[in-house]
């Protein structure tokens, strides 16, 4: 097995306000192997935008990661300055496909000239060198390679996106950070960047951290992944074990929330109530008041990490991990009635 | 062809703008209470001296008759004789319109420079010393009355320490001294440069509020926009990144500042008379106490043509700053 | 027909002395029976008050005091004046606004008698040709009064004064003349068209280690009289410097020919840069320059210079034959339209007898050309104005700017500053150093560039900005208090109500506190004016016993309010003023001018 590119071990994040702080992120802990597409799901405002941008130092400037580490490729890159991070991580290491792609490009400046300046920054690449290589690209995510003296309104939204990718691979870094890549896009669009994504797996050596609310694109395209919910990693493992085996409520009725076209007929399950505003300590389980199985235990501290037996790093945070193939037995009824196409599919 | 027809386009709204501000300033001169021609009429004088006097500035034809030959008149470049000095207009004003620009145009240009990155360092560093402070101090300098601003600049630097003159633009003796040779001439002389720093403190420190303030406003606003959190992740130094940032945000600033420049001309009014500077301002008020129509009417215009080209050339300048409001519009390159 | 004219106009001032006040609304009421019907009509409208009343005539309307508001220095003794009045209203009955104008708006106002304010502030300029009298007697004229567009400053219509003011025109022997000015300034006195207050100071600084104190006659020194510099022969303390003096706004303004251009800027060219034959001195009397001295024929037809041995700025003689041409040339100009202040008799002659004498001839006695307008105008050398173009374009040429003065003008930058050198052909001044006079538009400016230093001489100063000078520099400066020859005061119009009634007028005169103006204006360095007329102390002409004394310098009320109840107006139970029952309210009807038969 490879040995992790990235590793959240126990993280804690905060934003700091003028009242309570916001405890964005508690607790958190997964890893992301090299080589490995890794999706991290949960609802929006779980945590899973912060934990992005932790890694890459894009944190608002009054969010700081309070505790535990985050170690890319064995460094601790947690307490790194503006100038660590841009030396040691940013675009050359890891690079983002940043959640609102419209508004992500510079409005003032040509394409080719955001280009250059990240090769100037990062590389000794010669203008026409950066240039040239910024042609391949769009060649690669199917942009005419004469558009890349445009200025980003002359581009449509989709056309955007892809030049969003071409420069997240710009600087062949390890690892992309696709925060919500395809959320802005109609469905004929998310689909065919999802291909491009799907496709770097084959031609380029990159770890992918796809972050998104539609669990079913992490079913689609990911080896492994984790699970978010109110800012605490509801569970991990390989896509295969959380599909098939999931030990965490929230992520048993999150599956059963989305469509799924290996199981069309199959009625959407609503999960009621909402996350919990995170204010005060996190020492309990955030799920408890809106999980059916919740018990009194729930309340009394964080959750811990309980492996799942018989998978390989395949983690639940919740107390009655080890019982929920009986307490949720109507849920995963399903999944044992029919083979899933993925699996199959392998 | 699109940026042709644009640009032609814009050429003939200024144009035509600037012959309705010529129209409105004929008209308004003429419809305001007071006799037109009561400056004409001295004591003492008879009333065919009078009658000669109307004959002689065309005052005797009828109104429209005089409007068909103030617009030709303009547009042969001929802008009429001071009723007052009886000397062209263009004469009487050019020199003085040079010195006010003199004063002017890199008094505002600097305020606009400098509040303009003073503003950016008070965006960046929202809600700290340097902003609070620095906002409470511009609006200061703005709430005192620019002439009286001007009176304390004189109070301090020139009665108390004596470092700077209080008044006009070189000492006499040396403005005629160099008054054959080219204008530029003075530049080169340390003694203009003294006469400068006071005026040209005082329209500073008075108009600093307006780029200061927008400009804070401005890059507040710009630092939340997502492409510059994009700019960050890829690892660009906060440097460039403030580049980037008062580049965005300098477009209501350089927007207002053909409109600042303009504004300035009456507003210098009183610092020019403070400073005894040879502007147009004092000319501009004692044309008006006078009734000196011809002045008043010529300085009018060329203020408002000046605002009129500010907005044309800021147009253009826009294309530059932002591609968005390009003069083509289209995807062709 | 002139003595017969005087007889009948001895008559009318007798009878006007014996019924005293009251008799200006009776005169008034009986000179026009055509509108008589309108009056009844505009006095009907309060009938019901005063028939109750009994006594009362129609209320005093609120009074409107206009003053000119672009004079500087002296809008600021205008508006304190109308304050002064202002703060005893109550006491009289009365009510007042103030309306400002522009000079030429109020000028062209009164000039077409429009009856919108019922007292002027304003003032007479001193003009250096008004130092001979006959301009301002001919402006008080009856033949300017009315609505015909002529500016007569209080609408006085007194048709024995306005003969009189033609006589002195034309009587060649001084002496008569003097008797005849008198009498006709006698009759004005009397009537009171103006009401003066004091004197109008004119303040002046110089700084004593740049340049040398001066000696200044009456006149002091200021931007149209600087008579008092080239008499001490502006000399500075190093000898070598350069005196920096100011100029107000509206000086160097003419774009052609300075020495005719304009009459405020007059004085800075006849005693610096054009000297003419001879000219008033800082004591205002006449002194010789150009001239050696003059003598005038027993019957006032001709006047006969003697030159001296002068020479112009290019190094030319004065001779007769310049003095010839320049004033032939002026007067044709005036009466051809061209100049407006060149008021030189028409039929004007000048003989070169020689070289060095000029005979001036004109077939009717010219008084005022001694004194009005040769001491105004310089002469000017021929050849280099005709060579300039003058005679083709008057109006229009590049003026030369050559003339005998002491001062060579080196440099002209119009609107901005003068350059003078010492020009030694000047057989009158000898001056030492190099003036250069820049233009500024405020006083305050002017004082502070003054303490700062810039400025050597600062000339036509408020007496507000002289105390602060003087209270600043102390020793250093020294401060050159003048009066000007014209003193301020008020014109009452005295086309209507209540400015036509005398015992108006004089009441007014009781009511202004001419101290408390001296103090509050002029720092009490100014003189109370309680005589009326239109010349000041200093002034040439200046003869008290033909004047009536018509106030007091302090503030008199109660005289003011038996002024008017004598003549029979009377207040209301709330303290109103009412005019006197029945009065005419018009002394002429409005848009019309005054029948001199009935005046």
């Amino acid at each position: 097995m490879a040995e992790p590119i990235l590793e959240f071990d126990d993280v804690d994040i905060r934003y700091r306000t003028d009242g309570d702080d916001v405890r964005a992120v508690n607790g958190a802990s997964f890893a992301i192997d090299e080589g490995d597409y890794f999706g991290l799901v949960g609802e929006s405002g779980c945590g899973k935008s912060t934990i992005a941008d932790s890694i890459v130092g894009g944190l608002d400037d009054n969010g700081e990661v309070v505790s535990g580490e985050i170690r890319f490729k064995g460094e601790q890159i947690q307490d790194y300055s503006e100038s660590e991070f841009n030396e040691n991580v940013r675009w050359k290491e890891v690079s983002v496909i940043p959640q609102s792609s419209m508004n992500s490009l510079d409005p003032v400046m040509k394409l080719s000239e955001q280009a250059v300046e990240m090769a100037k920054y990062h590389t000794d690449l010669s203008r026409p060198a950066a240039l040239d290589r910024l042609r391949e690209l769009f060649d690669v995510v199917g942009l005419s390679e004469s558009r890349i003296s445009d200025y980003p309104h002359q581009f449509s939204g989709g056309m955007q996106q892809r030049a969003i990718i071409a420069f997240a691979l710009f600087l062949q870094p390890s690892l992309i950070i696709a925060d919500e890549p395809t959320t802005a896009l109609d469905v004929i669009m998310q689909d065919q960047i999802m291909d491009y994504i799907n496709g770097l797996k084959d031609d380029w050596d990159v770890s992918m951290l796809l972050i998104t609310h539609d669990i079913s694109l992490v079913f689609e395209n990911c080896d492994s992944m984790a699970v978010m919910h109110g800012g605490q990693i509801a569970e991990t493992g390989t896509v295969d074990d959380v599909f098939d085996r999931p030990r965490h409520p929230y992520a048993i009725l999150l599956q059963n929330a989305f469509p799924d076209v290996r199981f069309p007929d199959r009625e959407l399950a609503v999960i009621d109530g909402h996350p919990p505003q995170l204010r005060d300590e996190v020492d309990f389980c955030t799920f408890a008041d809106r999980c059916p199985w919740a018990e009194p235990a729930c309340r009394e501290g964080a959750p811990p990490a309980t492996p799942v037996a018989g998978d390989d790093d395949h983690l639940a945070w919740c107390v009655r991990a080890g019982e929920m193939s009986e307490l949720a037995a109507n849920h995963l009824e399903r999944s044992t009635e029919s083979t899933s196409i993925l699996e199959g599919g392998q | 062809m699109s940026r042709l027809r644009y640009f032609a386009r814009r050429t003939a709204v200024t144009a035509v703008l600037i012959f309705l501000v010529a129209s409105a300033l004929f008209l308004f001169f003429r419809l305001m209470p007071g006799d037109y021609t009561s400056l004409l009429i001295q004591q003492g004088m008879d009333p065919q001296q009078i009658e000669a006097l109307r004959r002689k500035w065309g005052l005797a034809a009828p109104l429209h008759v005089q409007y068909v030959r103030y617009i030709v008149n303009l547009l042969t470049a001929d802008v009429g004789q001071s009723f007052r000095y009886g000397e062209p207009v263009w004469d009487l004003v050019a020199p003085r319109i040079l010195n006010s620009f003199v004063l002017v145009a890199p008094a505002i240009t600097a305020t606009y420079i400098i509040g303009g990155l003073f503003g950016a360092i008070m965006g960046r560093r929202r809600g700290g010393y340097l902003e609070k402070s620095g906002i409470i101090t511009v609006s200061a300098f703005h709430s005192i009355p620019d002439f009286f601003l001007g009176i304390i600049l004189i109070a301090v630097f020139s009665s108390t320490l004596g470092i700077f003159p209080t008044s006009g633009m070189l000492s006499t003796p040396t403005s005629i001294m160099i008054q054959d040779q080219p204008y530029w001439r003075r530049f080169l002389l340390p003694e203009f440069w003294k006469h400068y720093a006071l005026p040209f403190a005082t329209v500073m420190l008075y108009f600093m509020q307006y780029p200061a303030l927008i400009m804070r406003n401005s890059v507040v606003e710009v630092s939340d926009q997502e492409f510059l959190h994009y700019h960050r992740l890829k690892g660009l130094p906060e440097s460039t990144l403030l580049r980037k940032i008062i580049r965005h945000a300098s477009l209501p600033v350089v927007t207002l500042y053909p409109i600042s420049l303009a504004a300035s001309i009456s507003g210098l009014v009183l610092i020019e008379i403070v400073f005894n500077w040879p502007g147009i301002g004092s000319l501009l008020v004692s044309s008006v106490l006078a009734r000196d129509f011809p002045v008043i009417q010529f300085v009018f215009l060329v203020a408002a043509v000046w605002v009129i080209l500010g907005n044309f050339l800021v147009d253009l300048l826009y294309g530059v700053l932002d591609p968005r409001v390009s003069v083509s519009g289209s995807d062709g390159e | 027909m002139p003595t017969d004219g005087k007889r009948e106009s001895v008559d009318r001032r007798r009878v006007l002395q014996a019924i005293g006040a009251a008799s200006a609304a009776g005169l008034a009421g009986c000179s026009g029976s055509g509108r008589q019907e309108t009056t009844t009509e505009g006095g009907g409208q309060e009938t019901g008050t005063a028939a109750d009343d009994g006594e009362l005539g129609e209320r005093v309307p609120t009074l409107t005091f206009q003053y000119w508001s672009d004079q500087g220095p002296p809008t600021v003794l205008f508006e304190e004046t109308i304050s002064n009045i202002q703060s005893v209203a109550s006491d009289l009955g009365i009510q007042i606004e103030t309306q400002p104008m522009t000079t030429a708006q109020g000028i062209t106002a009164v000039g077409d008698d429009v009856r919108d304010f019922h007292v002027a502030v304003n003032s007479h300029g001193p003009d250096p040709g008004r130092l001979d009298p006959n301009n301002l007697l001919q402006s008080y004229s009856i033949d300017r009064a009315g609505a015909n567009g002529e500016y007569n400053p209080s609408n006085y219509a007194n048709a024995e004064f306005s003969e009189l003011v033609d006589q002195q025109a034309t009587i060649g022997v001084p002496e008569e003349r003097r008797q005849v000015v008198g009498e006709a300034m006698s009759i004005y006195s009397e009537d009171m068209p103006f009401v003066p207050t004091i004197e109008r100071p004119t303040t002046a600084a110089l700084n004593t280690d740049m340049v040398q104190p001066i000696e200044a006659g009456g006149a002091g020194l200021s931007a149209v009289n600087w008579s008092a510099l080239v008499e001490s022969g502006a000399q500075t303390q190093s000898g070598t410097d350069t005196i920096l003096a100011n100029l107000p706004g509206e000086f160097l303004t003419s774009s052609f020919y300075p020495t005719v251009g304009d009459t405020d800027s007059l004085g800075l060219y006849t005693q610096l840069t054009h000297s003419p034959l001879m000219l008033y001195n800082s004591d205002y009397e006449r002194v010789p320059v150009l001239a050696e001295d003059w003598e005038v024929s027993d019957d006032g037809t001709e006047v006969t210079f003697n030159l001296r041995d002068a020479t112009f700025h290019n190094g030319d003689p004065v001779t007769a034959g310049d003095v010839k041409w320049t004033y032939e040339f002026l007067s044709e100009q005036y009466h051809a339209g061209n100049y407006q202040w060149t008021a030189l008799p028409e039929e004007l002659t000048v003989e070169a007898v020689d070289d060095s004498t000029a005979r001036f001839v004109t077939p009717d006695p010219a008084p005022t050309l001694v004194t009005a307008q040769l001491p105004t105008f310089g002469v000017l050398p021929r050849d280099p104005y005709v060579e300039a173009g003058i005679e083709e374009n008057p109006t229009d040429f590049e003026d030369p700017m050559i003339g005998a003065g002491p001062y060579r003008i080196s440099t002209y930058n119009n609107q901005e500053n003068i350059a003078l050198e010492p020009h030694d052909g000047n057989p009158q001044f000898q001056v030492e150093t190099p003036i250069v006079m820049q233009i500024y538009d405020s006083v305050s400016a002017v004082r502070r560039a003054f303490e700062n230093g810039e400025l050597s001489i600062a000339v036509t100063l408020t007496p507000d900005a002289g105390r602060q000078i003087a209270d600043s520099m102390g020793d250093t400066a020294q401060i050159v208090n003048g009066a000007a020859f014209l003193p301020f005061g008020m014109m009452p119009q005295m086309s209507f109500a209540p400015g036509m009634f005398r015992e108006f007028r004089q009441a007014l005169s009781y009511a202004v506190d001419r101290q408390g103006l001296n103090e509050t204006y002029a720092f009490g360095e100014s003189e109370e004016v309680t005589y009326c007329t239109f010349n000041s102390q200093q002034h040439p002409w200046y003869d008290e016993q033909y004047l009536t004394e018509v106030g007091e310098e302090t503030r008199n009320v109660e005289a003011a309010r038996q002024a008017l109840s004598d003549a029979g107006w009377g207040w209301d139970d709330q303290g109103r003023l009412h005019y006197p029952p029945g009065a005419e309210l018009e002394a002429w009807p409005e848009g019309e001018t005054p029948n001199p038969e009935n005046f």
